[in-house]
């Protein structure tokens, strides 16, 4: 009866189910665990596709906890008003219980009012190379958002002073991504940004800024004003010279700190330098940064679902 | 008093051999500090004081049984490990993840009633990828699920704020040009054979440009992201030069930009292409394209009549409509990220903020 043995047995072979295993089929999935699998496939693809198959997945993808977090970064062909409408749609989805919304390419300011004015208790609002956003709408979003924690904007316009306000507006921030295109060359220098943080986000734990033209003494103020800082991505960053001293307080004060020349495996984002003194004309779909990758690579890239940027969040910490 | 208690329980915890009992009636032990990571186990333990002896064996949730639990096992056991990178994580999380799809199923299940997140996530994601970019009917067929949604159903738009009386004409001439696309398939006879062959950009663009009308089928699924590029490029060509669709000369290029975008593209949704307006409308199936639409298929006549009727309304609606920005397509820009995947951007001759 008991077939304890003193050390655990090995793993069966998948094919070796004992007579009378029975494995759910789809249909007979618990409905979390349904949730949990369809909303992996992002936004896009669940409106579009997933609630289309059939009835229990319907009910599924209605339901609002589906919409709590919503991933708007694979988009397909349509313009941007199939997928503000599709996002908007989303919104309504989650009936203001949105926690996280994750936009890429698309968006406008009008939209990120809508999502601010539904969902007060947002405390994640990313946004990456959404070119009609500016920075008046995020001010007015941020005003309207007092529980955000973690916001980024990448590659998208927002001047030093709208980042203060911003920092005004939300003080439980935690999390700040602002992330731009790296430039070696001229070394055009501005502290703007690391001041308008250290003086308006004391909470930060988490802050990446790629590409950003700060200098020391931008990353010195960064350390007096957020003293609670745990990661720090300053890849890119080529103004900062991380030597002597500077280095010392860095590493001593924050746990885990990206370089300007570190390695960018992970970085979601297009990392090509803007490298002003080489030409790249006759480069009009911008082919010759493409690093194609050869196929194992591609797929153990893919696992990690649009390489997520291990460097404020250790997916394995849950073991230690 | 509660408190020594407490303390004596955990602390016969980290002495013995916790002690459970499979679905399928099989004892099992396990290390504690494995236990430790299955929220229930503890509680058990602790406010049960089961789980200590064999013939107390806490009883695993009914997904659990015997061969799922090992593997669970295994997993942990790897993962518990702290000096790992996240390297060799990955790499274990990938072959471990190599399970017949059944298996797989109910490892997701049992991992969900033990609330081993890791491990939902895990398997949770691997799932989703089997179901990612496939079209309805695909997954329909691989997942032996029903197809028990109404005709209303599937094609149910968004609810609009609005209600836009035009968008509802516009969905249903959708589906009237769905219908009659498929009875003429159906007459033909013809079977639709599936092409999967990589176009390179300059066949793509030759074939805008008036090259060979035959139209062919793009792999799709592969790649996701390659083919999401070639995508692009070619719906951002083909954009521009539709945007008059009063112009009689244009018609023929509109027809094989349609033919083009329609192969182009997965079977996803939607819309008349080349109609401003028609990005309103709502995310439903394109006409045929489930079935594989194949442009030289359809009597050329009924396609333009069909053609007129939707560009009737489509202007109709553009005079209505509110609050459309200029569609004007702005030439879009693509490179592929550092670790394959694609993304687009509007050329702005200053690329930061």
């Amino acid at each position: 009866m008991a077939s304890s043995s003193s050390s655990p047995s090995p793993s069966p072979s998948p094919t070796a189910m004992k007579e009378g295993d029975y494995y759910p089929n789809w249909a007979e999935l618990p409905p979390e665990l349904t949730s949990s699998i369809l909303h992996r496939l992002g936004a896009i693809e669940i409106v579009e596709t997933a609630r289309r198959v059939c009835r229990s997945w319907r009910r599924v993808c209605k339901d609002p906890s589906m919409w709590r977090k919503i991933d708007m970064r694979n988009l397909g062909d349509h313009g941007d008003m199939y997928y503000e409408k599709l996002c908007r749609h989303a919104v309504d989805l989650s009936q203001g219980e949105l926690v996280e919304i994750d936009i890429w390419h698309f968006g406008s300011d009008s939209l990120l009012s809508y999502v601010a004015d539904s969902s007060s208790n947002l405390r994640s609002l990313k946004v990456a190379q959404c070119h009609e956003i500016t920075s008046e709408g995020l001010i007015e979003a941020a005003a309207k958002l007092p529980f955000l924690e973690e916001l980024e904007v990448s590659y998208c316009s927002l001047s030093e002073e709208s980042l203060k306000v911003i920092g005004q507006s939300c003080p439980n921030l935690k999390t700040l991504k602002k992330n731009c295109v790296g430039y070696r060359r001229p070394r055009d220098e501005c502290d703007d940004v690391a001041l308008a943080i250290a003086e308006t986000m004391p909470g930060l734990r988490h802050l990446q800024l790629f590409g950003d033209r700060l200098t020391d003494a931008g990353l010195n103020a960064i350390l007096d004003g957020c003293p609670n800082l745990e990661h720090l991505d300053l890849r890119q960053c080529f103004n900062v010279d991380l030597v002597g001293d500077l280095e010392k307080r860095c590493l001593e004060r924050v746990r885990v700190v990206r370089r300007p020349n570190d390695s960018v495996h992970d970085y979601p984002f297009d990392a090509t330098v803007n490298d002003v003194s080489s030409s790249d004309d006759g480069d009009p779909y911008g082919l010759s940064d493409v690093d194609i990758l050869s196929e194992d690579e591609f797929y153990y890239d893919d696992l990690s679902e649009y390489a997520s940027d291990n460097s404020d969040f250790d997916p394995y910490e849950y073991y230690y | 008093m509660s408190e020594s208690y407490l303390a004596i329980m955990k602390r016969e915890m980290m002495r013995s051999f916790i002690w459970v009992k499979t679905a399928d009636g099989s004892i099992q032990r396990m290390e504690q500090e494995i236990a430790m990571f299955f929220p229930m186990i503890c509680e058990e333990v602790i406010y049960k004081g089961v789980g200590t002896s064999k013939n107390h064996a806490i009883s695993l949730p009914q997904q659990v049984n015997q061969a799922i639990f090992s593997l669970i096992l295994d997993y942990c056991r790897f993962h518990k490990v702290p000096g790992r990178s996240n390297k060799e994580r990955k790499s274990y999380d990938q072959k471990f993840i190599r399970m017949d799809s059944n298996m797989l199923r109910g490892l997701a299940s049992a991992a969900d009633s033990l609330q081993l997140k890791p491990l939902v996530d895990l398997t949770c994601r691997t799932l989703a990828r089997t179901i990612e970019g496939k079209p309805l009917e695909e997954i329909r067929e691989i997942l032996n699920l029903p197809d028990d949604l109404t005709e209303e159903e599937k094609l149910e738009p968004l609810k609009n704020t609005m209600d836009d009386p035009g968008i509802r004409l516009l969905n249903r001439l959708n589906a009237k040009k769905r219908k009659e696309l498929k009875e003429r398939e159906r007459l033909k006879n013809v079977e639709v054979e599936e092409h999967v062959v990589e176009r390179s950009l300059d066949d793509l663009i030759s074939f805008i440009n008036g090259g060979d009308p035959k139209v062919v089928k793009t792999s799709k699924g592969k790649k996701k992201n390659k083919k999401k590029k070639d995508k692009k490029i070619v719906s951002s060509h083909g954009k521009e030069g539709a945007e008059d669709f009063h112009d009689k000369e244009s018609h023929g290029l509109h027809s094989k930009q349609q033919g083009v975008e329609e192969t182009v593209s997965s079977m996803r949704a939607v819309e008349i292409p080349n109609l401003p307006s028609t990005e309103d409308d709502i995310f439903t199936p394109k006409a045929g394209s489930e079935d594989g639409y194949i442009d030289d298929e359809i009597d050329p006549v009924m396609k333009e009549m069909l053609d007129r009727e939707v560009e009737d309304f489509a202007r109709r609606l553009n005079s209505n409509w509110v609050g459309s920005r200029g569609q004007e397509r702005r030439p879009v820009r693509f490179s592929m990220n550092g670790n394959g995947t694609t993304r687009r951007h509007i050329d702005l001759s200053s690329g930061h903020s």
